[in-house]
């Protein structure tokens, strides 16, 4: 078994039951776990977590313990298997419950009352406990049943009509709401700990991932309710900047973005691509330049093709104007501002062995953050039964004979 | 503001800009109290569009108005020697200061790391730039544009005949002031035992790799590269899509593999069948189990591509409302694609009550606004309050909370170093 030992001292000593699965929550208390807060992840090889599912996957080979969609996203975290369905394993979960500080989940609404693990019926044992809920939808209203992912959730908080071109169908924003939503958990989580810390009350969240996305398209919802407009797909153009667009470079899918807003970064612009751009009466204002941009994208097309794209982030940029080559999913890790900000690191698996991650995005100057593993499916089961719950040899053997360990 | 809002005790200082205003709301709806420190002439964010009643101005803007609402505005030329020193006052009784600047601007204020843990040691500082303070992009510009395409993520989105496209409103700023607020809640607890704050930083490249799914993680892991493909994505030989067109709009449907959401697929399958839209050997294919031989090539992939294709024949031929009333009869993951106006009249989020009605300075009516992003049982998020104007508390601010006299007041405006306003 890799060392299960983090250096991560923010939230050392915080608790938290990670009933959680696929995305959301788990992402959300991964960054608990980075901070130092035990973390016990709770999932059953009798439905396998879908993330497990996802790519991209270790050397390129599928696999449950291959899959960057799960072991990014439990880093830290000390895994037990249980099979919720049968009630000896519950009963751990209730052990758990005393336990902790927080307990987290994200199964569909109705399915914790079903279990009798629900926030009511957890308070009981413990008045202060800390439990938060997300699904797509909310614990309440019409639509709260059912599944739901993030491509879905992302169609119903009107962010895939807004990706892409104005003459084709909407672009795939993956599973947008997930990423959006994951924040706010991690956000509420922390301020209901410090409310509690505080005050001694527990309380229950109800984070519907949908509702906790759609303030990031914030101004859009104001316009369509303040102007009556709803906002449609519309390129990379934004009202008030030009050029502002992506532009091909040499080589293969290789493309350059570029902004311009002020009038001091067009002529900045300008000036490195030496056109005579600057004397062209289409391009001569910020409001010209809007009127032909079809014109002005097509002169800034021609002149980037022939060009190297990093060669021109960096010129572009030296001379004050935002640019960035288009990195794409296999550049990340040659990027040299990500390894400044040691955006991989590389955490110990018993399995894999040495495998990079992605770091927390929170850099905290004092008590950073500390990624140090990430477990297999049950790999902690003992830990967490004798260590944590103080369970003795005979009711751990109990436990295991059951079935309920898996 | 109540005392039974999560963050309630707290004062947040931020130096309004594009990049901290989301941040600075995240605070601000948990109850914390926010003083956004403006320029004179207004904070940058206000220069973001789209504009009420389509007229550009500082007071118009719907950005401003989105991710500003319920703070206190003081309107303070921070580059003078007596803005700096209100400016420290404020910090000296603030718990959280939000800002954006430049690692130059920030050394030049004072608000650099080992100056704010000298004077300050209790304050918890946010950074939020696009690239990060050091290394060699700490100096580079960037926006939404081009934080995405440094994220990776941009390379993601979009058709594969065309450039790699953005969503039509930014995301960049919110992501990272997401993952700024998540810092500012660590150290919070994290301060509550040493009785230190410190500094939290988080950068727009590095917060919108998150929406990649671990994309960005390819290069690293060995894995194949993912090529933007419209309303689906592609990987290796397997091109999935999500996204399409339906009847009266777009749809989001997706054939899933594996034990937990392959059945759901089986079901949907099932169903095209029934209604006459594919053949039975797609029906009987089973989606549990289906991706390991679509990946080793022992189902040809050609398959695959036949069932995908009855989707969309199945889509095209139903409204969004029947596609979502399939999903809910059969347990489906198909959702409709809402439009922003949609969302205004969403069943669900009336239910909920979650759209707020405020009182908005330049708004012929109450505007509607987005409503809390969590509900906390016991400590309720209070939606409520305007966006303010330019510098609308600074007098309130100065007077009430640094007990500055009307004359001490007078010269600081006579002298240019706050704004005009009341």
């Amino acid at each position: 078994m890799s060392d299960h030992t983090t250096n991560a001292t923010a939230l050392a000593g915080l608790k938290v039951l990670d009933l959680s699965w696929a995305l959301v929550a788990p992402a959300a208390m991964r960054v608990l776990a980075d901070f130092g807060a035990t973390v016990v992840k709770v999932e059953s090889s009798t439905r396998i977590d879908p993330v497990r599912a996802g790519p991209p996957y270790w050397r390129n080979q599928p696999g449950p313990e291959r899959s960057s969609n799960f072991i990014n996203y439990n880093v830290n975290k000390r895994m037990i298997q249980l099979d919720l369905s049968q009630q000896t394993a519950r009963d751990v979960v209730l052990r758990l419950v005393d336990w902790c500080d927080i307990a987290i989940e994200s199964f569909v609404p109705g399915v914790m009352e079903r279990w009798n693990l629900h926030y009511d019926a957890l308070r009981e044992r413990k008045p202060d406990l800390i439990m938060v809920s997300t699904c797509l939808n909310g614990q309440t209203g019409p639509d709260r049943a059912g599944g739901g992912y993030g491509v879905g959730g992302a169609a119903r908080a009107a962010m895939i009509e807004v990706l892409g071109w104005p003459d084709r169908d909407p672009s795939l924003a993956r599973a947008y709401t997930d990423y959006t939503a994951s924040r706010m958990v991690a956000v509420a989580t922390l301020a209901a700990l410090d409310h509690r810390r505080r005050t001694g009350q527990g309380q229950y969240i109800d984070l519907s991932q949908v509702e906790a996305s759609i303030p990031f398209i914030g101004a859009a919802v104001l316009d369509a309710g303040v102007n009556g407009r709803v906002l449609r797909r519309r390129g990379n153009r934004q009202p008030g900047a030009a050029p502002h667009g992506v532009f091909p470079c040499a080589g293969d899918d290789c493309w350059v973005a570029i902004a311009v807003r002020s009038q001091e970064e067009w002529r900045a612009l300008c000036g490195v691509a030496a056109a005579g751009w600057e004397s062209d009466p289409r391009f001569a204002g910020p409001d010209d330049r809007e009127r032909n941009q079809d014109a002005l994208e097509e002169a800034i097309a021609a002149w980037t093709a022939p060009q190297d794209a990093h060669a021109l982030e960096r010129e572009l940029q030296a001379a004050g104007v935002e640019a960035h080559a288009v990195l794409d999913s296999l550049q990340g890790d040659q990027d040299a501002q990500l390894q400044a900000m040691r955006h991989f690191v590389e955490v110990e698996s018993s399995d894999i062995g040495v495998i990079p991650v992605e770091n927390t995005r929170q850099r905290l100057s004092r008590t950073p953050s500390d990624p140090r593993w990430v477990g297999t499916y049950g790999e902690d089961n003992d830990f967490v039964l004798r260590e944590l719950l103080g369970l003795g040899d005979d009711a751990i053997a109990g436990i295991a004979a059951s079935g309920a360990l898996q | 503001m109540s005392q039974h809002t999560p963050l309630s005790p707290y004062r947040v200082v931020e130096l309004s800009s594009e990049r901290t205003a989301f941040c600075g709301q995240i605070l601000r709806d948990l109850g914390a109290e926010v003083i956004t420190v403006e320029p004179t002439d207004g904070s940058d964010a206000r220069r973001f569009g789209p504009y009420a009643n389509d007229t550009p101005g500082l007071e118009s803007s719907l950005a401003w108005w989105a991710h500003n609402r319920d703070k206190r505005s003081l309107a303070l030329d921070v580059g003078t020697g007596a803005g700096r020193d209100i400016l420290s006052r404020l910090l000296h009784d603030a718990d959280f200061l939000v800002e954006g600047l430049d690692p130059e601007r920030q050394a030049g204020l004072g608000l650099d790391d080992a100056a704010l843990a000298a004077r300050f040691p209790r304050l918890i500082a946010a950074s939020i730039t696009p690239f990060g303070r050091e290394g060699p992009k700490a100096a580079y510009r960037g926006g939404e544009l081009i934080a995405l395409a440094a994220s990776t993520l941009l390379s993601t989105w979009g058709d594969n005949d065309r450039p790699p496209v953005m969503m039509a409103v930014p995301q960049a700023y919110a992501h990272a002031g997401a993952e700024a607020a998540i810092g500012c809640m660590v150290a919070l607890n994290e301060r509550a035992a040493s009785g230190l704050g410190q500094r939290v930083e988080a950068t727009a490249q590095t917060a919108l790799t998150f929406a990649t799914q671990c994309t960005t993680l390819s290069g690293l892991w060995g894995a194949g590269n993912f090529f933007r493909w419209g309303g689906g994505l592609k990987f290796g030989p397997l091109g999935v899509r999500f996204i399409w067109p339906c009847k009266d709009g777009y749809v989001s449907a997706g054939l899933f593999f594996g034990s937990a959401i392959g059945p759901p697929t089986n079901r949907f399958t099932r169903l095209m069948y029934d209604k006459g839209f594919c053949d039975e050997s797609i029906r009987d294919k089973d989606f549990v189990t289906l991706v390991g031989p679509l990946m080793s090539g022992e189902e040809p992939m050609s398959e695959f591509d036949r069932c995908q294709d009855a989707v969309e024949r199945f889509c095209a031929a139903h409204t969004r409302a029947e596609m979502e009333a399939y999903a809910v009869e059969h347990d489906l993951l198909i959702d409709a694609v809402r439009t922003t106006a949609d969302l205004l009249t969403e069943p669900q989020l009336q239910e909920r009550g979650y759209f707020r009605q405020i009182d908005q300075p330049g708004a012929a009516a109450p505007v509607t606004v987005t409503g809390p992003f969590a509900r906390f049982s016991e400590t309720p998020l209070e939606i409520g309050g305007h966006a303010p104007s330019i510098g609308e508390h600074t007098r309130e601010v100065l007077r009430g909370d640094l007990g500055l006299d009307e004359a001490e007041i007078e010269d600081l405006r006579a002298r240019g170093v706050i704004g005009a306003a009341r």
